[in-house]
């Protein structure tokens, strides 16, 4: 294993983590030092330039954590499964913190494999990890943060001794790694190609909703990750009587927030060509912002064409219902998120009780598609990466 | 203005005023031509709103197609009883290609025009001609690549013919030796991809310590300094190591998209490509697709009254460039002179994709 870099930890350090034992989840250790993170990150030179990061710290918060926590009453006689290996995805700076915090709190140990492309953010947090376990040696042991270029005999040899893996990043990725086996009671969660949409009560907008605010919540889901998480709406459905009045105050107020929007052109030539792909097969009509920014791709019908030609960095379908049923087509396996301006959660969630859509895993209100929880995609990673010791 | 008409003109010679109106019109003639015979082309139209039947002031408002469009589907204008050929585009290993569809009259037009605006600019006739390419290139006559259709094009200047290199591209000196005996009084057009040339030739009789003499050679070569900038070659020294190995002393860098064939760009000796009348090329700005000033650098519209048999006329290039002037350049052509700083770069987007795997 010579070509592996390590971050944070050594060599000898991850020879010995198989050794280290297993906490209970939510052990009062492991939420302490999300607190102490949480706190140094704050404090850390530069952190106001990246709100991912201060969003990072917030999430880390005792308080924060003690509430996640709340959702769960029956931990008793839970353990953690015991190594955790996290593939981080390649191009999110600072997920692999939170696959890191939730391997720490659910009582795993964890190595985990950070992406090759370099954020000043990350680096930010593992320096303030790296202090951070420097004082807390009981910690220190249960962490290490590699960078390996491609070869497999690594990820061979790191996934064959693994009683957990985490695979984020999409569909290629979790092929490529599955070529790498791991042992026959290790469990696997993987993340893998999703999209997401959202919801939009016209009506309720125009009389209920601030557009400034709206349109910055609606930002924060879409353009900060370049609208290519999967938690990022590609899809805009409208219900309502004023549904026309309620695009134009919409996608102008968000104008707001994107006219300083870096678009390279390349990225101009690649909406371009999402939109050219659809439309050859697809009737539609798409109408530009006031540049090539915003895309709006105004449907005549729900076909797979939109699923797919998905378009990012601000490339949007939209269509008009009148009933939440007709969005039923889009609700694929691969549909993770509704956002919803101007809805009932318990009448979407009703909603997709009865129907069983194949897809759907999450309900959230505008602004926050990209909150991280617990529950992720559909799977609640604290009872995966435990195990209940039976007692009778 | 027919293309018939339009030919008979010298292919650097129209004033802005007079190329546009000609290019606006036979452009926006092909728009409607193509609107109604591509059912492809007519859904993205109607996409955009764009009526090929409304007042066009000026073929910069025509709908851009975006070149790659011609690797995800088939792109056509005619029937299938008269398409006569397909061509590919030599994609890079790996890479979707571009499949053409040529009919009788679109394959003609790119090789009439092709010879005008080679001649025109090189003013070569009729000479030996070396390809450094192996003869596998053009092993099938009706789905062939634009290599191969490359090195059939520049064969209609050559008396006599010879592809230099083998099929595991090796040089075949022996051949090459007794086509230069057989020519020995005649000088030498040789064409072939900017890397092909400096790998196979070039760098292949430096290794092996030997001199071949093509009499004065005119070289073309295309395909772009990417590579050779990688490995610190600058236009300069290819020209005098080919000179001072090969006794090529002419060397025209040729610029062009396999999906506008025969409307090819030439680089003069001030170091401008020059677009002729049969063509053009607009920069345009990546935030909102206006025009670019001249001298701003911009993604690479181009434009060409050629393609009949497939929707190809106003693509948007995946080439980033610079519109240096027009009417101009100190060579003394008319039309737009430009340059190529190279593709498009690559946008890191953020959200969870998959680079893991592609840095694989």
């Amino acid at each position: 294993m010579g070509q592996i870099e390590y971050i944070v930890g050594d060599k000898i350090r991850m020879e010995r983590i198989h050794d280290v034992r297993a906490w209970k989840p939510f052990d009062e250790r492991a939420v302490s030092f999300c607190g102490k993170l949480s706190a140094e990150i704050l404090k850390a030179k530069n952190c106001q330039s990246y709100p991912d990061l201060v969003a990072l710290a917030f999430w880390l918060r005792k308080s924060n954590i003690r509430r996640e926590i709340g959702k769960y009453n029956d931990l008793t006689g839970h353990l953690g499964r015991g190594l955790a290996f996290h593939i981080a995805p390649g191009n999110v700076a600072l997920s692999f913190a939170y696959s890191l915090a939730t391997g720490i709190l659910t009582g795993n140990t964890n190595v985990i494999r950070l992406p090759s492309r370099r954020f000043e953010q990350a680096d930010i947090f593992c320096d303030v990890l790296r202090a951070a376990l420097q004082d807390d040696p009981e910690m220190a042991e249960r962490v290490c943060l590699i960078k390996y270029p491609h070869d497999k005999n690594i990820t061979d040899g790191l996934s064959s001794k693994c009683h957990t893996r985490i695979i984020w990043g999409g569909d290629n990725t979790v092929n490529t790694i599955r070529q790498s086996p791991i042992p026959p009671r290790a469990v696997e969660i993987t993340f893998a190609n999703r999209f997401s949409v959202c919801l939009i009560n016209a009506d309720r907008y125009l009389s209920e909703y601030d557009p400034g605010k709206t349109a910055h919540d609606f930002y924060n889901d879409t353009y900060l990750t370049d609208q290519n998480a999967c938690s990022s709406p590609r899809i805009v459905f409208w219900t309502g009587d004023r549904t026309e009045e309620a695009k134009k105050v919409f996608w102008d107020a968000l104008y707001g927030e994107i006219s300083e929007y870096p678009i390279a052109e390349v990225t101009t030539a690649d909406k371009l060509l999402t939109f050219c792909k659809y439309a050859a097969g697809n009737k539609c009509r798409m109408t530009m912002g006031r540049d090539c920014r915003l895309m709006r791709v105004e449907l005549e019908s729900l076909s797979d064409g939109v699923l797919e030609n998905m378009g990012n960095s601000g490339y949007f379908y939209e269509y008009d219902i009148s009933d939440l049923g007709e969005i039923l087509p889009v609700c694929t396996w691969e549909l993770q998120t509704i956002s919803y301006i101007g809805f009932e959660e318990d009448m979407l969630r009703q909603f997709i009780l009865s129907n069983a859509p194949d897809g759907i895993d999450r309900i959230v209100p505008v602004g926050h598609a990209m909150d991280f929880g617990f529950i992720w995609d559909g799977r609640d990673v604290v009872r995966e990466m435990t195990r209940k010791v039976s007692v009778r | 203005m027919t293309l018939d008409e339009l030919i008979k003109r010298k292919p650097y010679s129209l004033a802005k005023a007079e190329k546009s109106a000609i290019l606006t019109q036979m452009l926006t003639e092909l728009t409607a031509y193509h609107y109604e015979n591509c059912k492809e082309y007519r859904n993205i139209l109607d996409g955009l709103g764009f009526d090929p039947y409304g007042k066009i002031e000026h073929y910069e408002q025509l709908p851009m197609i975006p070149v790659r469009m011609f690797k995800e589907m088939p792109l056509k204008s005619v029937s299938d009883e008269d398409l006569a050929k397909s061509m590919s585009s030599s994609g890079s290993s790996g890479q979707k290609t571009s499949r053409l569809y040529l009919d009788r009259q679109t394959a003609i037009a790119q090789q009439n025009v092709g010879v005008r605006v080679t001649s025109g600019f090189l003013g070569i006739k009729r000479m030996p001609f070396v390809i450094i390419d192996s003869p596998a290139v053009i092993k099938s006559r009706e789905a062939y690549t634009a290599r191969g259709a490359a090195a059939l094009f520049f064969s209609l200047f050559g008396s006599d013919r010879i592809f230099a290199l083998k099929d595991d591209m090796s040089l075949d000196v022996e051949g090459v030796t007794a086509f230069l005996e057989k020519h020995k009084d005649q000088q030498i057009l040789l064409f072939g991809f900017t890397f092909m040339v400096w790998r196979h030739l070039y760098c292949a009789l430096r290794d092996m310590g030997m001199k071949l003499d093509f009499h004065d050679g005119i070289l073309i070569h295309s395909g772009g300094w990417k590579k050779m900038e990688s490995m610190k070659v600058s236009a300069q020294t290819f020209q005098e190591k080919l000179s001072g190995q090969c006794n090529i002393n002419h060397v025209y860098n040729e610029y062009g998209m396999a999906e506008q064939s025969g409307t090819v760009y030439y680089e003069c000796e001030y170091g401008h490509y020059h677009a002729s009348i049969f063509s053009d090329v607009i920069a345009r700005r990546g935030a909102d697709l206006s025009v670019c000033e001249f001298g701003e650098p911009g993604m690479m519209e181009l434009v060409s009254v050629l393609p009949h048999s497939y929707p190809g006329h106003v693509l948007l290039s995946e080439d980033e460039g610079v519109v240096c002037g027009e009417d101009d350049c100190p060579c003394g052509r008319l039309g737009k002179y430009f340059r190529i700083k190279g593709r498009l770069k690559n946008a890191e987007l953020r959200g969870c994709s998959d680079t893991y795997a592609s840095s694989f």
